[in-house]
């Protein structure tokens, strides 16, 4: 028997025939940057997922974990794939304690499914992460990224909630980390090294998190500027103040006409809260808008306003972008690298909208047209940004872009000198270089 | 190496001045505030990140273990030589070496006090969060290494969620650079790992802190209960009415009398139980959020209740909290103090159960604990000169230990592994769950000179 | 090793209540300066029991950390949880170690001088004389004593304080109590304004005065260097003239002798009982009851400020701040009443010092000794005066007077509390 035919029968009988796509016609759905696996499995059980990597780790397989694959177009062009091992069916919640606010649910339930039934349970509660593709993002796979929105300027992101973590190592070993309770140092937080560790050293199959109550009341405020630099510093001002908005987002006039509001530089606060809290924020908010020269000041409730939320967490989506970077940088670089990056877009002849966290030192560009067509000015801007970003301390990540694309720019940017360290763990704790071998940074 | 030849290459290294090797030395750092004594071989207080680079790479190059310690409080054992080599005392590295306000970021060296940092921040208007009961003298460096909390990590987080990046010295004396002033750096979250790892991973030569500006109100209150259930109760009621307040702290009988005795605070020595709540930000609302804390407390039967008129006032309160512990040094010579944690809602059932394995032990033991993060501090008093009486304390410990286990929560919330709590890791985690953390340490330290014989018990244990 | 005992048995006892929570650490001054262990008070508990049990031999390098590092400013004792009296230990062990090594023929002789009341006058009368004759500003400026500047010392009373006053001073009218005045050294022989202003507010309060002639020094400067039997003879002396019921209170200027008649002589008398020494129980009784005559001059000025005249604004405004002497504020627990004492008087305005208990950096002979270590904390202290803006630097202690006013800005006075209520009563 072929050794494909031989890794297909032991992939059917881990799974259940049912479970294994192995048509190849079928199976091109699943690819990575046009390179498709042999098969592609979708195991029930976590022990399932634990004899799949044992599997391949003996059989030196390279294997993807997906979610929904909103994300498996950012990282490297895989170094091999042999096996995408989706984690759709491993989609519960396993304990959810209300009155300790917390929950434990396994990877492939998306966001917007959890925070339904959260909702919906005793007085409500939410789990404070607001990422991108709203409808279809998994909890593996925003926590294997480290996906965040713009709530996080309030809430922090993955690592600052979660308390805990079970995975699969790459050799099958079924392990746990943390637990339910919001301190502990027992052991290395293994939980953290695993966020965000795109799949490399570890398949996530449950978290532990944190929740928080729903709030009382809830109010957004866009104010618009004719000039980034007073839009600037408006951010600036509340970032320092006492106030405690729950969002600060910063748009450059493509992004805000994009999302269907008048063409000018957009600051939209989210604010989340105690009622008292949100009624004073919002017109004192608007105030200092007014101080800085804002032209207009919006307020959206309701509907409206998560409509407006939805279209900026999925302003991928809404743009269709064909390339998207983010940058990040220290904090008070936001209005400065906008506008640097605005010049030189225009300069390149290419066209961009922009939108930062502005509170965070985040800066995701959406490049809206096709990228191939200009291939060079492309990667010739992308190493301005990236310069610009390392400037201010700071970095760019390409989170997505054609697969032509990526053989000319380095989409995790530049190497920082720790990177020894994530070799040597990558090595240590995947020594057949099992997971996404080539898709992290540095080629890990 | 010879010890002799150790010490001159060592002087070589870092100054005659910095290197200490007498008799007396020894004596002064074999200790930490654990139980634990065990001499190092060499003591250095190197004064620059160069420095440490250079005695760790002459270390490893000749296979001595290294330890790095601050101010050598560490309550489980962490800051002792246990392995002898070379204590690399970072006191001398005490400087702040950029306050970077535009950024909310404050850079350290790691021998800075944390009160030190904070009442400079202060000036300033902005905070660094964590706060543990022994900031006044424990340091940025060893509050990382042991992932300090402290009572406002409830709303805030512990000390890894606002240190964002480090210069670090790894065991064969490179110096790397992880994290830094912005946030999401592509790669591995290696400060997530360094954090509570107990200097066994590498040695944190600079620190790169979050800073916030410092809330508009606050307002602490003053609970007072005659039973210590109806203090845990009101503690989950308040979390389970989706009021998350900046602290939520809690205090048994013993611990009250002893306080008052040191501090006169004024805390009522009748009171079963006290509860200390702080909430802090917004003034909108806050009324409204503490009469409705109050109505909860009084629906737990609370006894009498005081509200913080003044800072003056609410000073006072935490003072009484923060030297706790020490404060029952009073009623018996020595303490042990546990660090379980637990789920929150389970809080009550396990002090019942301390209170019973006290009685079954006859030893008696006073409680401070984080109530709001479900971290008990059973401190179980004692005379270290009765060795009957360790031998019960170290029984009673371990039954706490797995008391929390048992409960769904683990075994050490702040205080870390180190080598007293070894013996229970197998009480949370499996041999596999062991043998991946060994996989890390063997990524950052093959050689295991980095304060060895900590955190990860041995090898048998694993699989 | 020496099978000696270090401690009595309940000064040893202290040494197991240390838990090495390290708290007493963030109140140490020696410490902030020095960064090591051995400056630690924790570190020298630990180091009194390996001492005590004979696990480390009392070298030279042992004896070094106990008189460097420390200066008996009693802060740790203050702020131990654990009510450890590392004082007690410190000052034990340095016992031992001048037993064993001697104390410098110096320091041998001025205890000696201060032990005795005819030798310190002489000396001081000598000393007065040798300054006037061979001093002079250019000399002095080029001289320093450790951290001192011998130019900025204060000249010598012209005559001892005590013989400025008579043995008894009645007030005119109505007597209101009666008090011994205990004056120290540094009142009677550098300081004697601060006796005048002493004698007279009292007399304004309608107290008798009662200042024993004989008395000489209260001898915390002698045991804390670890020179006992000099000590004992203070002591004795002191408690002969002053442990009396028939007053109401035995008054004090000084912070360190208030510490030293009311917290040490029991302390001691008890210890050195225990270790052998021939100790009755009368003494133990007269030092039991000097304490709980004791009182600093503020204390006994505040609990009856009813008898003090009243005194008039003049409109001026002086801008004055408060440092707490050690031994006032963490031996005796004393803060309020010296505060209170200058906020009652008009014209004042006071102004809180930050870091106002921090200690001075002087400790006596400590800033002879360690100059360096000495001169860092005085700096800090000198620089918080600054911030204030204040142009008089109150204490109650001549002891921080001195080292403070060696460093600081000539232009800032600095008083006793005392003396400005004296200004101010004299309109």
């Amino acid at each position: 028997m072929s050794n494909a035919n031989q890794m297909a029968l032991a992939l059917k009988e881990m799974v259940g025939e049912a479970n294994a796509i192995l048509d190849p016609d079928r199976i091109k759905a699943y690819a990575v940057d046009g390179m498709a696996p042999k098969a592609v499995v979708a195991p029930g059980s976590v022990e399932e997922v634990s004899k799949l990597l044992a599997y391949a780790n003996a059989e030196k397989l390279a294997v993807a974990p997906r979610g929904n694959g909103t994300k498996m177009a950012q990282g490297g062009v895989p170094r091999k794939l042999d096996v995408v091992l989706s984690m759709l069916r491993i989609n519960r919640m396993t304990e959810h304690d209300v009155p300790n606010l917390s929950l434990s649910v396994q990877a492939g339930m998306t966001l917007s499914a959890l925070q339904e039934k959260l909702a919906a349970t005793g007085k409500g509660s939410f789990l404070p992460l607001d990422p991108p593709y709203t409808s279809q993002a998994t909890i593996g796979g925003i926590i294997a990224t480290n996906s965040s929105g713009p709530q996080r300027y309030l809430y922090s992101t993955a690592r600052d909630l979660l308390l805990g973590l079970k995975a699969v190592s790459p050799n099958g070993d079924i392990v746990a980390f943390g637990g339910k309770t919001v301190k502990n140092v027992s052991g290395y937080d293994m939980t953290k090294l695993m966020i965000g560790s795109w799949g490399a050293l570890g398949v996530i199959t449950e978290i532990t998190t944190k929740l928080l109550p729903l709030p009382e009341a809830s109010a957004t405020l866009l104010v618009s500027f004719e000039t980034l630099a007073k839009a600037g510093s408006l951010t600036r001002k509340v970032l320092h103040s006492a106030l405690l908005p729950s969002a600060m987002e910063l748009m450059d006039r493509k992004a805000s006409g994009q999302l269907g509001e008048k063409e000018k530089y957009l600051v939209a606060f989210n604010l989340e809260g105690v009622g008292e809290a949100v009624e004073r924020q919002v017109p004192e908010i608007g105030e200092m808008g007014k101080k800085e020269g804002a032209v207009d000041t919006k307020v959206l409730k309701g509907q409206d306003e998560r409509s407006l939320w939805l279209r900026v967490r999925d302003f991928a989506l809404v743009t269709k972008a064909p390339v998207i970077l983010k940058s990040n940088f220290v904090i008070s670089g936001q209005a400065e690298i906008l506008g640097s990056y605005e010049k030189m877009a225009q300069d390149a002849g290419v066209d961009c909208a922009f939108i930062g966290h502005a509170g965070n030192g985040i800066l995701t560009t959406y490049i809206l047209e096709n990228g191939v067509a200009k291939t060079g000015p492309l990667v010739d801007l992308i190493g301005k940004f990236t310069a610009e970003a390392a400037k201010h301390d700071g970095n760019l990540v390409v989170e997505s872009c054609p697969s032509e694309l990526k053989a000319k720019i380095s989409v995790w940017g530049q190497p920082r000198t720790d990177m020894v360290v994530m070799r040597r763990l990558k090595e240590k704790m995947d020594p057949f270089d099992v997971l996404n071998p080539g898709r992290f940074v540095g080629e890990l | 190496m010879e010890k002799e030849s150790m010490i001159s290459e060592l002087v070589r290294l870092v100054g005659r001045e910095n290197v200490l090797s007498s008799a007396m030395h020894y004596r002064l750092y074999e200790y930490d505030a654990s139980l634990i004594r065990s001499k190092p071989d060499c003591i250095v207080l190197p004064t620059s990140t160069e420095q440490v680079a250079k005695v760790v790479k002459f270390a490893h190059d000749h296979k001595i273990r290294v330890i790095a310690r601050g101010a050598g409080t560490n309550l489980s054992g962490g800051s002792v030589s246990i392995q002898g080599g070379i204590a690399i005392v970072m006191t001398k590295m005490n400087q702040i070496l950029d306050m970077d306000i535009e950024n909310l970021r404050v850079v350290v060296q790691p021998g800075v006090v944390t009160l030190d940092l904070k009442n400079v921040l202060a000036k300033h208007g902005y905070l660094y969060q964590p706060d543990p009961a022994s900031e006044k003298v424990t340091t940025i460096g060893g509050n990382f290494g042991e992932n300090a909390g402290g009572p406002h990590c409830l709303k805030y987080g512990v000390t890894s969620n606002h240190v964002l990046g480090a210069e670090i010295v790894l065991a064969d004396g490179q110096v790397v650079q992880v994290g830094g002033k912005s946030l999401d750096n592509p790669g591995y979250d290696l400060m997530g790992v360094l954090g509570a790892s107990e200097g066994t991973l590498a040695i944190v030569t600079k620190a790169v802190l979050r800073i916030m500006p410092k809330a508009e109100a606050v307002k602490t209150m003053l609970c007072i209960y005659n039973s210590i259930e109806d203090g845990g109760n009101t503690v989950t009621a308040i979390i389970g009415a989706g009021i998350i307040p900046a602290t939520l702290e809690m205090m048994d009988n013993l611990t009250i009398k002893a306080v008052e005795e040191a501090y006169h605070v004024g805390f009522p020595i009748d009171a079963a139980a006290i509860l200390i709540i702080e909430l802090d930000g917004l003034k909108d609302g806050m009324d409204r959020v503490t009469e409705r804390i109050l109505a909860i407390c009084r629906e737990h039967n609370v006894r009498e209740i005081r509200v913080a008129k003044d800072q003056a006032e609410r000073d006072k309160i935490w003072a009484g909290r923060k030297g706790a512990f020490g404060a029952v040094g009073r009623l018996r010579p020595n303490y042990l103090v546990n660090d379980g944690t637990v789920p929150r809602t389970r809080l009550p059932e396990t002090l019942a159960k301390v209170v019973e394995i006290g009685k079954k032990y006859k030893l008696p033991i006073a409680n401070v604990f984080h109530a709001g993060d479900g971290n008990l501090h059973p401190l179980i008093l004692f005379d270290e000169r009765d060795k009957d009486e360790l031998e019960r304390v170290h029984a009673a410990a371990t039954e706490i230990m797995k008391v929390c286990a048992d409960m769904g929560g683990t075994i050490s919330g702040e205080h870390g592994i180190g080598v007293e709590k070894l013996h229970g890791m197998s009480m949370i985690f499996s041999a596999k769950d062991i043998a991946a953390m060994k996989r890390v340490k063997e990524a950052f330290d093959p050689l295991n000179l980095m304060n060895p014989g900590k955190v990860l018990p041995e090898t048998e244990k694993a699989a | 090793m020496e099978k000696k005992e270090v401690f009595g048995e309940n000064t040893r006892e202290n040494i197991y209540h240390c838990i090495k929570c390290g708290l007493c650490i963030a109140h140490c001054p020696v410490y902030k300066e020095v960064l090591l262990e051995e400056a630690t008070p924790r570190g020298k508990v630990q180091l009194s029991r390996h001492l005590s049990e004979g696990n480390l031999e009392l070298s030279e390098e042992v004896k070094e950390a106990f008189f460097s590092t420390c200066l008996l400013c009693g802060s740790c004792v203050a702020n131990c949880p654990s009510g450890v009296h590392g004082d007690h230990l410190f000052s034990g062990v340095r016992w031992r170690a001048a037993q064993r090594y001697g104390i410098d023929w110096k320091k041998k002789m001025m205890f000696q001088i201060l032990a005795s009341r005819w030798k310190m006058s002489t000396s001081a009368w000598f000393g007065k004389w040798a300054r006037t004759m061979f001093g002079g500003s250019w000399i002095e400026s080029k001289l320093n004593a450790g951290a001192l500047n011998v130019e900025r010392i204060p000249p010598f009373n012209a005559k001892p304080f005590a013989d400025t006053v008579p043995e008894v001073v009645k007030p005119e009218g109505k007597v209101n109590a009666k008090v011994l005045y205990f004056h120290g050294c540094a009142t009677n022989y550098l300081y004697g304004p601060i006796g005048q202003a002493v004698v007279e507010v009292l007399k304004k309060m309608g107290v008798e005065v009662i200042i024993p002639k004989e008395q000489s020094c209260c001898g915390l400067p002698i045991f804390m260097s670890g020179e006992r039997d000099s000590s004992l003879r203070c002591i004795r002396d002191t408690l002969k003239l002053f442990a009396r019921k028939d007053v109401e209170a035995v008054v004090v200027d000084c912070a360190t002798c208030g510490a030293a008649l009311k917290n040490e002589y029991t302390h001691l008398l008890r210890d050195l009982r225990q270790l052998g020494e021939e100790v009755t129980d009368e003494e133990i009784a007269a030092a039991e009851l000097l304490a709980s005559k004791l009182k600093d001059i503020t204390v006994f000025i505040d609990e009856h400020k009813e008898w003090l005249p009243k005194m008039k604004a003049n409109g001026a405004k002086l801008r004055v701040t408060y440092h707490d002497p050690c031994h006032l504020v963490k031996g005796l627990k004393i803060s309020a009443q010296p505060r209170n004492l200058l906020k009652a008087i008009p014209g004042v305005d006071y102004v809180e010092l930050p870091g106002a208990i921090d200690c001075c950096g002087g400790g006596g002979s400590f800033q002879v000794e360690h100059a360096d270590t000495s001169r860092k904390i005085t700096r800090r202290k000198v620089d918080h005066i600054a911030e204030t803006g204040a142009k008089v630097l109150a204490t109650c202690c001549p002891g921080c007077s001195l080292t403070i006013s060696n460093h600081l800005d000539p232009a800032i006075r600095v008083l006793h509390p005392v003396q400005l209520l004296q200004k101010a009563l004299n309109g």
